[in-house]
């Protein structure tokens, strides 16, 4: 989805009070993970200046075999009571909440119950309603990133691309034909966009591999949070009749050499610039006569014939990992 | 050592104290993009000016001095650096310790300001504070704009976090929470989810 300044200016509506404090307190129950406490707070605000502060004191006045209620007072001191004793696991949930309601009512307070998988914050008496929304928000970015790939993933989100594109129509495939408009930023744009909707990575289109070199940039470029890139090459080849245009054709197997020589620049000069190299792979889009067992034979030759050229370096033997072969028109089958 | 290294210098050695408290260890490149979203948002939650320059290029960012500051800290035996990983003496803990204990000093000020920031922004993940980081305005529009060397002053993430107060009406809700709702709402579009919790349809 693209992201607009716009759109973010607009949604001011939905803005509610306490954002920041609820996204602090929502840590507490993960910082704290599998202990059995309240946590009681007169003036919210005071948690921004006091949460290190308050984790680090819960941790070292914890007691398992008891139920115990930090308080963060308007002072900004931390102490501690003692709600229920001599329980500990044992003790009922609700017991919890009721004691956690009791306490924010009569103190006008905030009590949040962490026990367990119960994450719940009273205020007044009261179930907090926007306090449960932001940390249910909180919930579902950390599921929603379990289902997105990391750099370790890259060949089966190729994978999931090429299967995903046989059920979905694509503007470069026209009546079982490879598109006479096709070109390979085009195809470059299309893996590109795939790549930033499935994985967790920063996607990044050209990326000049090289402050002192004048040469091309690579296609396509990945880096993680831990700064490794993985690089990807986007080529293409279309036999005669296979285009819309029954005379029309595009480069040849020569394009599998081709790649190889820019990865292998690619490899030495990223490397050169001090760059967690992960993994490089030429990804060859294609449409022709040959089986697949055939192309993967003419593209094993062309890079082991590769391998022997003196040009070739370490870090290109190092870093390549695969040559993904993308048969264009590789479409469902209806029977 | 010049006034604005010193200056970053500083900011740096506080967040590690203030990081401390929750955990001994701060992975390097989110601790670089803590300091890097506290200087563009800066202007908008303290209306200060510190200036700090960072080189966009190939995806990452080189905050100018901070290679060099984190050497010295080495050095001086506050920090251990494993892998990606910051490891926060006890000495570093220690020396700040002592500093703050002046209650109407520079630091104390300095300092005030940094613990809000570092409370919230742990709250989220590495992987998150890494997503919001490269949909960070400044950062996102500088290649698209030829600029490879941007200034903390002239900020887009603050102007547009402005731009956003000004459209807000409830007085209660101040700087700290449109930061956390702006870092929600690039999480939200991320992932597609609706404000309402549901997936959106693209």
């Amino acid at each position: 989805m693209q992201l607009r300044n716009e759109d973010f200016l607009n949604s001011y509506p939905e803005i509610g009070n306490f954002q920041a404090e609820y996204s602090i307190l929502s840590c507490l129950f993960k910082d704290c993970e599998g202990m059995f406490f309240l946590f009681e707070i007169k003036d919210l605000d005071a948690i921004r200046n006091q949460y290190g502060n308050v984790v680090k004191y819960i941790k070292q006045y914890y007691k398992s075999h008891e139920i115990r209620a930090f308080i963060l007072s308007v002072d900004e001191r931390i102490d501690y009571i003692t709600v229920v004793k001599s329980s500990g696991l044992t003790t009922q949930i609700e017991q919890l909440y009721n004691i956690a309601m009791e306490r924010s009512k009569k103190n006008s307070s905030f009590v949040l119950v962490c026990a367990g998988t119960s994450n719940v914050l009273f205020h007044e008496g009261i179930f907090d309603e926007c306090y449960k929304n932001v940390y249910s928000d909180k919930q579902r970015f950390l599921q929603a990133e379990t289902l997105k790939y990391n750099i370790d993933d890259l060949e089966k989100v190729f994978e999931l691309f090429h299967v995903e594109r046989k059920y979905i129509d694509c503007d470069y495939i026209v009546n079982g034909k490879v598109s006479d408009s096709i070109t390979e930023q085009k195809l470059r744009n299309h893996l590109m966009d795939y790549l930033k909707e499935k994985t967790n990575m920063m996607v990044i289109p050209e990326l000049c591999t090289s402050n002192k070199e004048d040469e091309e940039s690579v296609d396509i470029s990945v880096i993680n949070k831990n700064k490794e890139v993985s690089i990807i090459e986007v080529k293409y080849f279309v036999k005669r009749g296979l285009f819309e245009n029954p005379d029309k054709q595009a480069y040849s197997f020569a394009r599998f050499t081709d790649g190889y020589k820019q990865l292998n620049k690619y490899c030495l000069h990223l490397n050169q610039e001090n760059y967690y190299l992960h993994s490089a792979f030429l990804y060859m889009f294609y449409a022709h006569s040959e089986t697949v067992g055939e192309i993967v034979s003419r593209a094993r030759e062309r890079f082991n014939t590769f391998l022997r050229q003196s040009e070739c370096n370490d870090y290109f033997k190092y870093n390549y990992k695969n040559t993904i072969l993308d048969n264009m028109l590789d479409q469902k089958v209806s029977i | 050592m010049d006034r604005k290294k010193s200056m970053l210098a500083e900011t740096m050695i506080l967040f590690l104290f203030a990081l401390s408290k929750t955990s001994e260890e701060v992975n390097i490149n989110t601790y670089k993009r803590y300091i890097y979203l506290y200087y563009l948002t800066s202007g908008f939650i303290n209306n200060n000016s510190d200036d700090i320059e960072i080189i966009v290029e190939k995806g990452d960012i080189k905050i100018i001095e901070f290679e060099s500051i984190i050497s010295d800290f080495v050095l001086k035996e506050y920090i251990e650096t494993e892998k990606n990983s910051i490891i926060i003496k006890k000495k570093l803990l220690d020396f700040v310790d002592a500093l703050l204990r002046n209650k109407d000093g520079a630091l104390i000020r300095r300092y005030k300001e940094i613990q809000p920031f570092v409370s919230l922004i742990q709250s989220y993940n590495d992987q998150f504070v890494f997503t919001v980081f490269f949909s960070e305005p400044t950062f996102r529009e500088a290649p698209l704009r030829g600029v490879s060397e941007i200034h903390s002053a002239n900020s887009k993430l603050a102007v547009l976090l402005k731009q956003f107060k000004s459209k807000v009406c409830d007085t209660r809700i101040d700087e700290y929470d449109i930061l956390a709702y702006w870092m929600d709402y690039i999480l939200r579009n991320y992932y597609n989810i609706g404000a309402d919790g549901d997936a959106v349809e693209e």
